[in-house]
């Protein structure tokens, strides 16, 4: 027999709007209520039954052993419905720590001689789960309404705009044509009372509102936010530092430094995440630490043997490894300075996971290459967090090092990389691939004409209109001064030149403003395929003579290699 | 079955507390008319008698788990094609390919606002034809 919602016979379903969201809310709160319930007597039980049979070691121990693995089972299954639930009712802190346990509580009962290390977590994790009880529900049903929303994959979500009506047109127009949609909000200060609902790329505010500090100051938190000002002196940076503002952008607008921020944001969204790899002799904790992060977005991977340590990075290229300290056979700190041994493993940060206090130690530890400490039992909150401000900051890094800072593409060496990398995998598919270089006409003249930094402006419009109009799996790089390098991997010359030829037409129209009056700039281009077995150099020196080519021939044109 | 307005949604939730308020609220703000099952297999005993338009899915249940529910429900007779959604906690975005890969028309994400719900399944339901 079908159970009726809320155990309610048909006849009382109530009928009316409010009848219906009233029995609705009640029947919230009475799962709210029972949540806690279900928390004290999953901590309970753990504590009064299931922690000191599993101490007293009767795991092992006939009928009393079967009653505790039965317990241990049960306890799993509450945890599992909690992690369900949690979040449901505005407690995502309970699902948080109720996951994992139940990893660890399933770990512990098919485990027959249970370790120190996971007793010690599950106690961890229970005092996590009692913990986000006590604490009351994170922002109710807006905290419910923010996760539960659908999101469109590969969406881009709206720009936030706050300008004054005099700017909000020019600004809308600007914002639009950088492939951005708008929501739009006057400078009345009714509006700004809530914050947006909605998940938003990023907030723009108009520095000609009033007090638009405070504008930034409330939705500062909600998204990244973006301050056009005229003021970009210090004082009025750390003013704006202060009131929560992410990036400012001067005014009369620097519309390339608007559009790399807004990519920035849109991009840092889009993110596919961290990739960390786990090193731990303790599989079942490396599963827990694994599963606490992935809940954070993160991608995981988890190696056991300390050996297989350099292919495991040489196949996952995380951003971050976490690895216990001590391992039987190789230790952390040994292991710390194997991986460090490669050149390009420098600045991959390392964090150990250790019950070690010995601070000597810990100071050798980071000596030798180790650069944070997590106590054990872990306190996986602190973990998610800990890990993603390090990740963070060497991807930064990472960033900084392998692109070229004007226009944030490839730089020469890397893209060079990925020449010989991409006509490898070319290869063994037996798909196409064409490399196009790309040389701003008459540059020279440019620079002369209007200073260097409008010539920055126009390597910076270029550098854009590529990365706008080619896919994303196209690798687009600077390749030297005014010089690019694209490579398109699956695209037959033919195509390649068609895709480039458009972006060149459309590139020789757009006027440019400067000082000195207006003006267009134009490029040239060649293009090579790659034929079976093709050298890079080979590949990049055909290219290279097809662009002489187009020049030779009067530039603002592209041209094919060997026509 | 392609234009018919959505009415009859088979929902499997192994959690009572969650199963209790989404149900009432996929009956009482969405109007539709809600088969409410425990697990994978109270869904399989259930199905053909109730003939659901839509399978709205838990993916983590002990057991039998949501892709392998939607894998053995398709297996009954009349199932073969019925739209499925998954719910599951947070999901990236090549995650929410994967699901689709195993049948699903969409992934709505855990925890979930049980009072937009409805208005959510509808948009998902319309959404699929284009």
């Amino acid at each position: 027999m079908a159970e009726r919602a809320g155990g309610m016979p048909a006849s009382e379903m109530p009928t009316g709007e409010a009848e219906l969201r009233d029995a609705l809310r009640r029947l919230r709160a009475d799962a709210v209520q029972r949540l806690g319930e279900r928390v004290q007597e999953l901590a309970r039980a753990w504590e009064q039954d299931v922690r000191p049979s599993l101490l007293a070691g009767q795991a092992s121990m006939g009928a009393a052993g079967e009653t505790l693995l039965e317990a241990l089972g049960e306890l799993a299954g509450a945890a599992h419905r909690l992690s369900g639930s949690g979040g449901t009712f505005g407690f995502p802190a309970i699902s948080a720590a109720a996951a994992p346990l139940e990893l660890i509580l399933l770990g512990l009962r098919d485990d027959p001689a249970p370790r120190p290390g996971h007793l010690l977590q599950a106690e961890q994790l229970i005092a996590a789960l009692r913990a986000a009880w006590e604490a009351g529900p994170q922002g109710e049903m807006t905290e419910a309404a923010e996760g539960g929303a659908h999101h469109p994959v590969e969406t881009a979500e709206p720009i936030f705009l706050f300008a004054t009506p005099r700017n909000q047109a020019l600004l809308s127009a600007v914002i639009t044509s950088l492939g951005y949609s708008i929501e739009r909000v006057g400078g009345e200060p009714s509006a700004l009372q809530r914050p947006p609902g909605r998940r938003h790329c990023a907030a723009v505010v108009d520095d000609e509102l009033e007090a638009p500090l405070e504008v930034c100051q409330t939705l500062a938190g909600h998204c990244p936010v973006v301050l056009l000002t005229g003021d970009i002196g210090f004082p009025a940076r750390l003013a704006a530092a202060r009131a929560g503002v992410d990036a400012v952008v001067a005014k009369p607008l620097e519309v390339n430094e608007l559009a790399d921020w807004l990519d920035h944001f849109a991009g840092h969204r889009s993110d596919p995440g961290f990739s960390i790899l786990i090193v731990d002799d303790d599989r079942l904790l490396a599963e827990t630490y694994a599963l606490a992060l992935r809940r954070a977005g993160m991608q995981v991977a988890t190696v056991a043997d300390p050996s297989q340590v350099i292919e495991a990075i040489a196949a996952t290229g995380p951003d971050l490894i976490l690895m216990d300290m001590q391992m039987p056979e190789t230790d952390g700190i040994e292991l710390a300075r194997v991986i460090r041994q490669t050149r390009r493993h420098l600045s991959l940060p390392i964090l150990f996971l250790s019950a070690e206090q010995d601070q000597q130690r810990q100071m050798l530890a980071r000596r030798l290459g180790g650069d944070d400490f997590i106590p054990k039992p872990v306190d996986l909150d602190r973990l998610v967090s800990q890990v993603r401000m390090r990740a963070e900051r060497a991807r930064a890094l990472r960033a900084v090092m392998e692109t070229d800072s004007l226009t944030g593409l490839l730089n020469h060496a890397r893209f060079k990389e990925r020449v010989a990398l991409e006509l490898a995998r070319a290869e063994r598919h037996g798909s196409p691939l064409s490399l196009a270089i790309l040389d701003l006409d008459h540059f020279k003249s440019v620079n002369d004409r209007f200073g260097h930094l409008v010539g920055d402006r126009v390597i910076r419009a270029l550098s854009r209109a590529l990365q706008k109009r080619l896919r994303r799996t196209d690798v687009i790089g600077r390749y030297g001064g005014e010089e690019f390098a694209v490579l398109l991997p699956n695209t037959r010359p033919e195509a390649a030149l068609a895709a480039i030829d458009g972006i060149r037409a459309r590139f020789a129209e757009a006027p440019f403003e400067a000082a000195g009056g207006c003006f267009t700039a134009s490029f040239s281009a060649g293009i090579a395929g790659a034929d079976g077995g093709a050298q890079p150099e080979a590949m990049i020196s055909a290219a290279d003579a097809a662009l002489y080519a187009a020049k030779r021939a009067g530039r603002n044109r592209v041209m094919l290699a060997g026509d | 079955m392609s234009g018919a307005a959505l009415q009859r949604i088979l929902y499997v939730e192994d959690d009572p507390d969650v199963r209790k308020v989404t149900g009432l609220a996929l009956k009482a703000l969405g109007r539709f008319t809600i088969e409410p099952c425990a697990s994978g297999q109270e869904a399989l005993d259930r199905a053909a008698a109730f003939a659901p338009q839509l399978l709205l899915l838990d993916v983590m249940m002990p057991g039998m788990d949501g892709p392998t529910t939607l894998q053995r429900l398709r297996e009954l007779p009349g199932l073969a094609d019925a739209p499925a959604i998954f719910m599951t906690a947070k999901v990236q975005p090549q995650e929410v390919r994967r699901y689709r890969d195993l049948g699903g028309l969409d992934v709505i994400s855990k925890p979930f606002d049980p009072m937009t719900l409805s208005d959510q399944v509808r948009r998902i339901w319309e959404g699929r034809h284009g």
